[in-house]
């Protein structure tokens, strides 16, 4: 049996106002303080569309390769629930701002499409916390009203490693489009997963389980996992596979029926009379693109064109602004496999481990850049740059006067080498002339005299150089 | 098309209204009957569109034709407002709204 | 100073700015006929005696503005507008208690004119009715005969200028709210084109059928109102950004050059004898002016009732879903589970009407029946729309009749739904096609009872609509007020 895996991707899209009202969707604040007349549903309000979210949604669907359309509708969801002020969500049914489009992941045997079906713009419900010991179910609706995008994959994932894969590396990109802030712990990233077996290679699609609200990519693979074995073992079993709404537990590693709803739903769709047609004008969509960064795909291209190792490429995508960092160093000190190193070894872990944000590094691109130039002149080796980095990230200090400062510029320059080597060439004659007769091995330990004659500020590359030319004489 | 008592049912509990029952108390038969028919004559009446032809006939939802207007995402908040919204709650704990446990 | 109450509004209005008498006056003068007709046609939920002097008491103590072309008239206000200071019970006892805490569009208009509001007007619940009996807070009675119905259900504005207590009032028109009960009542009333006037803050029945408009005792004076309340609304997206043509100089066109189109499907309609009659003597005096009448062909007409109740109810059932007593409003008692909370708590506050249509728009909507119901009555819709403007094609502006039979006596229908669903046949193809119409008396019946007619125009032609109103208003008798108002 195969598993075929279908996912819904809510996105909470980075705007500062609520999809329908000027209510500020900063999380965080007391219970019912971010809500006015719309966002709790008072008799004669009525939704004022947020223009941002329209161009979030557009850029989204731009960057995903979907169709975006001229013309889209809002419709109204209609189901009762106290977290649902209106006694409706508006989402789009029909037509959706965009349409199709396709990501691709990596897989053991290559590259992999995964088609999008559509991406709709929608609005979140408020939050239901319960209550235990009053048995109450209390209702705070500042969340209600933020806007949304739902991502809807084709089932074209087929284990929990490409479904999470995939969500890596759409929740990377709409971050670095800033589509979303993708605080998944804020649940502003968020999917729904479709699991279902067939036997392999089969057309036909076998009944699914659908699980909710997965907030972790670590929870989508586990929910996943477990919806396969539980449908292969009913199979095994001869026992049908019920299509459901399941929920998963991860504490227990489990997924579980919701309870079941008192009827089948019927949400009673209907255009939502309140807003006309969304439009985006060829004008927007060109301003969208316009100012859109790179695909992922360009940008990694891009680096690997550059000489970067790919391990290096993933690593800086992974990273919110690390590419832009690059970018910016590179205006200094055109060597961006030089520089990307640098980052790799000591910007990145040092941002991490002191949790600042790379664009905000106390070490500038231009001073990282410095660095690089620094030792590609062989002015600071590698040691040196070792003891330097924490001193430049701590201090923000200029690379150059800093190694100088500390004395751990090298001696580079060739006339000086060259001096030195005639010094080590004169005070150890019978090894010289070991080398000069063929014992090349020597050279090591010359090289070694000349280290210790300059206190280790000579650069090693250099000193084996200028002692193979002082030999010569 | 003519609506039964089951109809009618499905349709009350969707809508979330009672059909005939007050307060929980079973509906009385007569009246019960008398809802379901009324209800089923409203719809039977519904059925003269049957005749109207509109075959390849664009639906028309709204006569609005301008395009909608996108409001600028700068964000307002207004604390007073808030508490009074809230203070129109018909239960309440602390800021939250609250009504009985769902699960 | 005693007459104040007879001025109609721009008299009133001009009468202020004159310093002829105070806004105390007018306010003053307002309540006391409140207080003596109140009891005979019950036109008020709620009367804003104390707000209405002290805001008055303001405006006196900075005298009269010219900026302001209201200024110190006292308006009724049908009780589905937020109004802050006042319930907005929408007629629903759901509603007894909710206070808004923002003001609707239309509202924040006619006060920044200098309007005051004395009264929040009786209607249908959420302005479902034909005849104001559907009010939770008691029926509403014809200035004219109170063994009668206003009509509805914007049945207590209606009374409310017709029995003198106000000059101006405010309703809304989803199927002939406005033009129907001022049509009975004797008196005119607007339904702008949809879109013309802000809906923020009025409690929706049927988002894309609703419209706000004035109620007055002439065309200029609806004009005037108009003029105040028209307008794009950022907080109101279907509200037309379009401009707002001049309605204050209107240009009164020369009947010779006017051609009215009747809908066939309207006048062939039966209508009660001294209906028919007065609406004859009304066409007789129109082609003895010199206007042309004409006959126009609208067969979709006949598909209006079904089509309108359809769509009308589907929106409504999900408009008044949030009707849930959760956040407001009315909560049962009992404290059951929630499902059961939510199905009584509706069904004990919302009445018998607002239910059915609850039911029937539901059902329309639901699975299976979505695209023979509401999809179906969409198409529909759009058919209507093109016999609209096919007629004005071929005519300056469409003249209707508004009601088939006069107004009628209290508790004749109901319980009869259909019949009274059926009687709306004339107002509603208009709200169907989004246009303007302007319901204004005609005459008086044989029996004394005020019949009125409609003129309907194109979508955003209100200027026009209210110049050819003014000529029939001068050609048709003056109905003059009720015999009650002594």
């Amino acid at each position: 049996m195969e598993p075929v895996i279908g996912l819904e991707i809510h996105a909470q899209l980075k705007t500062k106002t609520k999809l329908f009202c000027p209510c500020p969707t900063e999380p965080g604040a007391e219970p019912n303080t971010n809500i006015c007349e719309v966002c709790t549903g008072q008799p004669g309000a009525l939704p004022r569309m947020n223009g941002k979210a329209i161009e979030l949604a557009a850029k989204a669907g731009l960057a995903l390769g979907s169709k975006v359309n001229g013309q889209s509708l809002f419709s109204r969801k209609n189901y009762f629930y106290p977290d649902l002020p209106n006694g409706f969500q508006t989402s789009q049914l029909d037509p959706p701002i965009c349409q199709g489009g396709s990501m691709d992941i990596e897989t053991p045997s290559g590259p992999k499409t995964i088609r999008l079906n559509r991406i709709h713009l929608e609005d979140d419900a408020g939050k239901c916390v319960h209550d235990e010991k009053r048995g109450r179910t209390l209702v705070d609706l500042n969340r209600a009203g933020t806007p949304l995008i739902e991502i809807v994959t084709e089932p074209d994932l087929n284990s929990s490693a490409e479904a999470m894969d995939f969500l890596k590396k759409l929740h990377a990109l709409l971050v670095r489009l800033e589509v979303t802030e993708g605080r998944m712990e804020e649940g502003e990233f968020r999917c729904d997963v479709n699991v279902s077996l067939r036997p392999k290679g089969s057309p036909t699609m076998g009944v699914r389980g659908e699980i909710k609200n997965l907030n972790s990519f670590r929870y989508a693979g586990q929910a996943i996992e477990y919806e396969i074995k539980r449908q292969t073992a009913l199979y095994a079993q001869g026992q049908p596979v019920l299509q459901e709404t399941l929920h998963f537990d991860p504490a227990r590693h489990e997924t579980r029926p919701l309870r079941s709803k008192e009827e089948a739903h019927d949400y009673r769709y209907f255009p939502q009379p309140d807003l006309p047609p969304v439009r985006v004008s060829p004008e927007l969509l060109e301003r969208i693109g316009l100012s859109m960064p790179a695909t992922a795909e360009e940008t990694a291209q891009n680096l690997l064109g550059q000489g970067l190792r790919e391990d290096v490429v993933t690593l800086l995508m992974d990273r919110k602004g690390a590419v832009g960092y690059l970018e910016e160093a590179r205006a200094h000190y055109d060597q961006a496999k030089k520089i990307a190193a640098l980052m790799a070894e000591f910007l990145l872990p040092a941002c991490q481990k002191a949790d600042v944000p790379i664009p905000d590094s106390p070490v500038t691109p231009r001073n990282l850049a410095k660095l690089a130039e620094l030792m590609d002149k062989g002015v600071v080796g590698r040691r040196a740059a070792q003891e330097l980095f924490p001193i430049l990230f701590r201090t923000g200090a200029e690379p150059e006067a800093l190694a100088r400062e500390k004395g751990l510029t090298q001696i580079s320059d060739k006339g000086a080498l060259l001096a030195l080597a005639a010094e080590v060439v004169a005070s150890h004659p019978k090894e010289a002339e070991n080398y000069r007769n063929g014992q090349e091995k020597v050279l090591s330990f010359l090289v070694g005299q000349l280290m210790r004659k300059s206190r280790g500020a000579a650069d090693p590359k250099g000193a084996g150089e200028a002692l193979i030319e002082a030999l010569k004489a | 098309m003519a609506i039964n008592e089951n109809d009618a049912r499905a349709v009350a509990n969707l809508a979330r209204l009672e059909l005939g029952e007050t307060a929980g108390q079973v509906a009385d038969p007569a009246r019960l009957k008398a809802l379901v028919d009324e209800f089923s004559k409203i719809v039977a009446y519904m059925d003269i569109l049957n005749g109207a032809p509109t075959e390849g006939v664009e639906p028309l939802y709204s006569p609005m034709t301008d395009p909608l207007p996108p409001r600028a995402d700068e964000p307002a908040r207004d604390g007073q407002k808030a508490d009074e919204l809230l203070g129109q709650a018909p239960e309440r704990v602390g800021r939250y709204f609250s009504v009985p446990r769902i699960f | 100073m005693t007459d104040i109450h007879r001025l109609g509004l721009r008299q009133t209005a001009q009468a202020l700015q004159a310093r002829e008498f105070s806004a105390t006056d007018a306010v003053s003068a307002a309540l006391e006929r409140i207080r003596l007709t109140e009891p005979r046609i019950g036109a008020c939920v709620t009367v804003l005696g104390e707000s209405a002097l002290r805001e008055a008491k303001l405006l006196d103590e900075s005298g009269p503005d010219p900026a302001r072309p209201l200024w110190g008239v006292p308006l009724a206000v049908k009780d589905v507008f937020d109004l802050k200071g006042a319930p907005t019970t929408a007629g629903s006892r759901l509603l007894e208690n909710y206070f808004p805490a923002f003001e609707a569009t239309v509202v924040e208009r006619l006060r920044a004119a200098g309007a005051i509001f004395v009264s929040k007007a009786n209607c249908d619940e959420f302005a479902m009715g034909s005849t104001t009996e559907f009010s939770a807070y008691g029926p509403t009675k014809n200035p004219w005969d109170p063994a009668l119905v206003p009509g509805g259900s914007s049945g207590g504005s209606a009374a409310a200028v017709a029995a003198l207590q106000v000059p101006g009032a405010m309703g809304t028109d989803t199927g002939g709210s406005i033009r129907q009960p001022a049509a009975l009542c004797g008196c005119v009333g607007l339904k702008p084109t949809y879109g013309r006037v802000s809906r923020y803050g009025i409690v929706a029945f049927a988002s894309s059928l609703d419209q706000a408009g004035p109620f007055a005792r002439s065309v200029g004076d609806v004009a005037l109102l108009l003029s105040v309340i028209a307008g794009p609304d950022g907080k109101d997206s279907t509200c037309s950004a379009r401009p707002v043509d001049d309605y204050l100089n209107l240009k009164e066109p020369k009947a010779a050059d006017l051609t009215l189109g009747l809908p066939d499907a309207l006048w062939s309609a039966g209508f009660e004898p001294s209906v028919d009659e007065a609406l004859s003597a009304a066409k007789k005096a129109l082609t003895d002016a010199g206007v042309r009448l004409k006959s126009v062909s609208m067969p979709n007409l006949r598909y209006s009732v079904a089509t309108y109740y359809i769509l009308a109810a589907a929106e409504a059932s999900s408009n008044l879903a949030r009707y849930d007593g959760v956040r407001y409003g009315q909560r049962a008692e009992g404290d059951p589970e929630l499902v059961a909370l939510y199905r009584r708590s509706r069904s004990q506050g919302l009445g018998p009407e607002v239910r059915r249509r609850i039911m029937l728009g539901t059902f329309v909507l639901s699975s299976g029946y979505y695209d023979a119901y509401f999809k179906k009555a969409a198409q529909t819709r759009r058919l209507i729309l093109g016999d609209y403007q096919r007629a004005l094609g071929e005519c300056d502006y469409l003249l209707a009749p508004v009601t088939s039979i006069p107004a009628w006596p209290l508790g004749s229908f109901t319980d009869d739904p259909l019949t009274i669903y059926q009687l709306d046949m004339m107002t509603l193809p208009l709200n169907l096609a989004g246009g303007p119409g302007l319901s204004l008396p005609a005459g008086l019946s044989s029996a004394g009872l005020p019949v009125g007619v409609q003129l309907w125009g194109p979508s955003f032609g209100e200027a026009g609509l209210l110049s050819a109103g003014a000529l029939l208003e001068r050609i048709f008798p003056p109905v003059g007020p009720p015999p009650m108002a002594g």
